[in-house]
C-alpha cells in the first residue's frame, strides 16, 4: 500500500491535476473518488475527462448514477451518492461496468465495502480552505501504486499543486 | 391509419422494385437499392406507406456537402396527392440533419411534373447533359439548390415540409381518420416506474406512478428506485393498472410510446425491453420519445392554447436545459449546465444543512421564512452572454459560507441561508429564460421537469416574462415530476407522425433532444 498526500490551491489546480492523470489511465483502470460535499469530486472528475479528450463538459452524474463519455478511452463516470445499499451494485451492474473496459472514475467510490476493488486507487478529497483541497492518495495493489506514483511525479509541474511528504511503504 | 414516411429497410426492396419498374425505362436493380441500405453512412432511403403498403420510396447519398437524391417515385395510382413532397420534404430534413449544404439531381426533360416539385423545394437548373438517359436519348437537367442551411432555404424547406405534412393529413384514401389513437406511454428513465393511457394525445384515461401511495398500499410496498431490478418488478403490474383504471385492452390500443432515453441506462432498458416485447406480443407499432420532450409536451397537455414558438425550460433533478422549441419536435438546446442540475444543487444543499437528501422542497419552504437579499451568493454565468448555467461553485459558496460561520461561532440562520441560496438559483434562471424569450421572440414559454414545483420560479418566471409580453405554462405538478402522461402525448404526436422504434431500437443513456429533429427514425 502507498500514500500520497496531494494539496491544490484553487480549483483549476484540481482541473489540472486531473489533466495530468489521464494520459497514464488505460482501459481496467478504477479511481475512487471520496470527500464530503464541494470537495472536488466532480471537478478532478472534469480534469481526467478533458485530459481523455471528451469533447463536452462532464456534468454531475449524481441523478443518473453512470454517464458515459467517449475518449481516447472511454470513462465510466459513477456517483455512489444515492445509493443507499451495496446490493444496488448489482442493480446499476456496478461490477459488469468496471470489467468491461474504460476507465471508470467512480464519486463516492468508497461509500461500500463491496464497491471497493482489489487493486484499487482511492482519491479522498478534504476541503481546507475555501479553494483550498487537500487529497489523500491510497493505492493498493501493483497497478493502482505505479499509477499514484507517476500520477503524483505529473502533477510536480502543476501551478498550485504541492506534494506533501513523501511515499509510505 | 395514415400514410407514414419511414425509413427503408432490405424488407421494402421487393414492394419498391415493383415501382421502380413501372416508373422508370431503365429500372434501377435489387442489387442497387441493396447497396444503398446497407450502405453504413451518407445515405438517407425513406418509403411512405399505407397500411403497411409502399406508395412511394427515395433516397439520397451525401458527397461532400452535397445531397445528391439518387432516386424518387410514387406509384402510378397514387400520385399528385402530395406524396413525393412529404418524400422530399423529409429528405431534404434528413439531408440538412446529415451536414448537407445543397440539394443536387438530375431529371429527365421531359418529366415536367417532377421538375415542378423539385422547383417548388428550391432547386434551379444549372445546366444539362445531353442525352443522359441511354435508353431514351433524353437530356438530363441538372438542378442544384442555395445553400439550405441559409435560413431563407430552410424557411422554404420548413414551409414544404409543413405541407407535406398537410397534404398527407388531407388525403383521404390515406388518412383514414385515425385522429384519435388510444396511446400506452411506458416511462422508466430514473426512479419513477410509470403507465398512462391517453387517447388523441389529449385525453388522459389514467396515469399510474409506482411510487404513488395507493400504488404501493396495493401492490405491497413495492418502492422502485435506482434498481433497475425494482422496475423489473414494478412495470407488469403499473402497467396492468393503467390499461385498467383506463378500462382497456391492449387490443384497443393503437400503439406503445416508450421513454428509449436519456437516463439511467439499468432503469431505461426495462422499460424498452417491455415495450419491445409488447409490441412484438400484441403487434402495436412502438413510437420512441425522448424524455426532455416528454416534459416539453406535459404543457401543451395541460393548455391545448401552447403552440411552438415558444421557449421551455426543464429544470429536475438530473437536467437543467434551456430549449428553443420553433416548431413540435424541433429542438435546439440553447444552454444545458455545466456541472450539476438545478434540482441537485437544491438536494445537496439541503443535505449540507442537514435536511436530509433529497431535500430540494423542504429547503425551499423553509426559504419562504427567510430573507433573500441576507446573503450575496454568486450568480454563476448571469452576465456569460451564453446560455449556459452552473451551480457547482454556488454550491461551494454555501459550503464554505457554513464554514466561515461555524468558525467564527456564530449560529447559522437556516432561512436566511435556504432564500438567499434559492433566490441566486432563481435570479439566474429567470434572466436567461427571459433573454432567450426576448432574443427569439417567442409568444410562450413553457416550464417543466420537478423543480417547476418551486413556487417561487413559477412566481417570478411569470412576474418577468408577462411584463415582457410572454405567455408562461406551467402543468400541474403531478405532470411536472416523472410520469408517464407526458411519454404518451409526446408519443402520440411522434405516432401520428409515423415515426417508429423498431425492434433492433436500443434504450440510449445520453440521448440528445436536438438529435430528433433530424432523423424520423428515433
Amino acid at each position: 500500500m502507498t500514500r500520497y498526500a496531494l494539496r491544490t490551491s484553487a480549483e483549476e489546480a484540481t482541473v489540472a491535476a486531473g489533466r495530468a492523470l489521464a494520459p497514464l489511465l488505460q482501459s481496467g483502470d478504477v479511481i475512487l473518488l471520496s470527500g464530503d460535499l464541494g470537495a472536488g469530486k466532480t471537478c478532478l472528475a472534469r480534469g481526467i475527462a478533458e485530459g481523455l479528450g471528451v469533447g463536452h463538459p462532464v456534468t454531475s452524474p449524481t441523478f443518473n448514477i453512470l454517464l458515459v463519455h467517449p475518449g481516447r478511452v472511454f470513462m465510466n463516470h459513477f456517483d455512489l451518492y444515492r445509493l443507499d445499499s451495496p446490493l444496488q451494485l448489482e442493480d446499476i451492474d456496478y461490477w459488469g461496468t468496471l470489467e468491461a473496459g474504460g476507465v471508470s472514475v467512480v464519486e463516492w467510490g468508497d461509500r461500500f465495502a463491496e464497491s471497493i476493488p482489489e487493486d484499487r486507487l482511492i482519491v479522498a478529497m478534504t476541503i481546507t480552505g475555501d479553494e483550498e483541497r487537500l487529497f489523500d492518495l491510497d493505492a493498493c495493489g501493483g497497478r493502482s501504486e505505479r499509477l499514484a506514483s507517476a500520477w503524483i511525479e505529473a502533477c510536480s509541474s502543476i501551478a498550485g499543486a504541492t506534494l506533501e511528504g513523501g511515499g509510505q511503504p | 391509419m395514415s400514410a407514414v414516411v419511414r425509413d427503408m429497410t432490405p424488407a421494402d426492396i421487393g414492394a419498391v422494385l415493383t415501382i421502380e419498374n413501372k416508373s422508370f425505362p431503365s429500372p434501377w436493380s435489387r442489387l442497387m437499392f441493396e447497396q444503398e441500405v446497407y450502405a453504413e453512412s451518407g445515405r438517407a432511403w425513406l418509403v411512405v406507406e399505407h397500411d403497411g403498403v409502399v406508395l412511394g420510396y427515395g433516397g439520397l447519398a451525401l458527397l461532400d456537402e452535397a445531397a445528391h437524391v439518387m432516386n424518387l417515385a410514387v406509384r402510378a395510382d397514387c400520385r399528385h396527392r402530395g406524396l413525393g413532397r412529404a418524400l422530399l420534404a423529409h429528405l431534404a430534413r434528413r439531408a440538412r440533419g446529415m451536414g448537407a449544404r445543397h440539394l443536387t439531381l438530375e431529371v429527365r426533360e421531359r418529366n415536367r411534373s417532377a421538375m415542378a416539385l423539385y422547383e417548388a423545394a428550391g432547386l434551379k437548373t444549372v445546366g444539362v447533359r445531353p442525352g443522359y438517359y441511354s435508353e431514351t436519348g433524353e437530356h438530363a437537367v441538372v438542378m442544384w439548390s442555395d445553400d439550405i442551411t441559409h435560413p431563407g432555404e430552410e424557411a422554404r424547406l420548413e414551409e414544404l415540409w409543413n405541407r407535406a405534412e398537410l397534404d398527407l393529413e388531407a388525403y383521404p384514401d390515406v388518412a383514414t381518420g385515425h385522429s384519435a389513437p388510444l396511446v400506452l406511454g411506458i416511462e422508466t428513465s430514473c426512479d419513477e416506474t410509470a403507465a398512462a393511457v391517453m387517447r388523441g394525445g389529449t385525453e388522459l384515461l389514467s396515469s399510474v406512478i409506482a411510487s404513488q401511495v395507493d400504488f404501493h398500499a396495493r401492490f405491497g410496498g413495492v418502492v422502485p428506485e435506482i434498481a433497475s431490478r425494482k422496475h423489473t418488478e414494478a412495470i407488469v403490474a403499473v402497467v396492468q393498472e393503467a390499461m385498467e383504471e383506463a378500462g382497456a385492452t391492449f387490443g384497443d390500443l393503437d400503439a406503445i410510446a416508450v421513454t428509449h432515453g436519456p437516463g439511467l441506462i439499468g432503469a431505461l432498458v426495462v422499460g424498452v425491453a417491455y415495450a419491445k416485447g409488447l409490441s412484438l406480443a400484441t403487434g402495436l407499432p412502438l413510437v420512441g420519445v425522448n424524455h426532455l420532450e416528454g416534459h416539453i409536451f406535459a404543457n401543451p397537455f395541460a393548455n391545448d392554447d401552447v403552440t411552438p414558438p415558444l421557449v421551455a425550460l426543464v429544470v429536475s433533478g438530473g437536467h437543467t436545459s434551456l430549449v428553443h422549441v420553433p416548431e413540435w419536435g424541433v429542438y435546439h438546446t440553447l444552454g444545458e449546465t455545466l456541472d450539476d442540475a438545478a434540482g441537485e444543487a437544491f438536494d445537496k444543499v439541503a443535505k449540507v444543512l442537514g435536511l436530509g437528501y433529497p431535500g430540494g422542497p423542504v429547503l425551499s419552504s423553509l426559504a419562504e421564512e427567510g430573507d433573500p437579499a441576507a446573503i450575496d451568493f454568486p450568480r454563476a454565468m448571469l452576465r456569460s452572454g451564453d446560455y449556459a448555467f452552473s451551480l457547482s461553485g454556488l454550491k461551494t459558496a454555501v459550503i464554505n459560507h457554513i464554514r466561515h460561520e461555524r468558525e467564527a461561532g456564530r449560529e447559522i440562520h437556516v432561512p436566511d441561508l435556504a432564500a438567499s441560496f434559492q433566490q441566486a438559483v432563481i435570479d439566474v434562471q429567470v434572466t436567461k429564460a427571459t433573454r432567450a424569450a426576448k432574443e427569439l421572440g417567442v409568444q410562450w414559454f413553457c416550464l417543466a421537469g420537478g423543480v417547476a414545483a418551486n413556487k417561487l420560479l413559477r412566481e417570478s418566471l411569470h412576474e418577468t416574462l408577462s411584463a415582457e409580453g410572454v405567455r408562461v405554462s406551467v402543468p400541474p405538478l403531478d405532470l411536472c415530476t416523472d410520469n408517464a402522461a407526458m411519454i404518451a402525448a409526446a408519443g402520440t404526436w411522434r405516432f401520428l407522425r409515423g415515426e417508429r422504434l423498431y425492434l433492433d431500437a436500443e434504450a440510449v443513456a445520453d440521448l440528445r433532444l436536438d438529435a430528433d429533429d433530424a432523423s424520423l427514425k428515433t
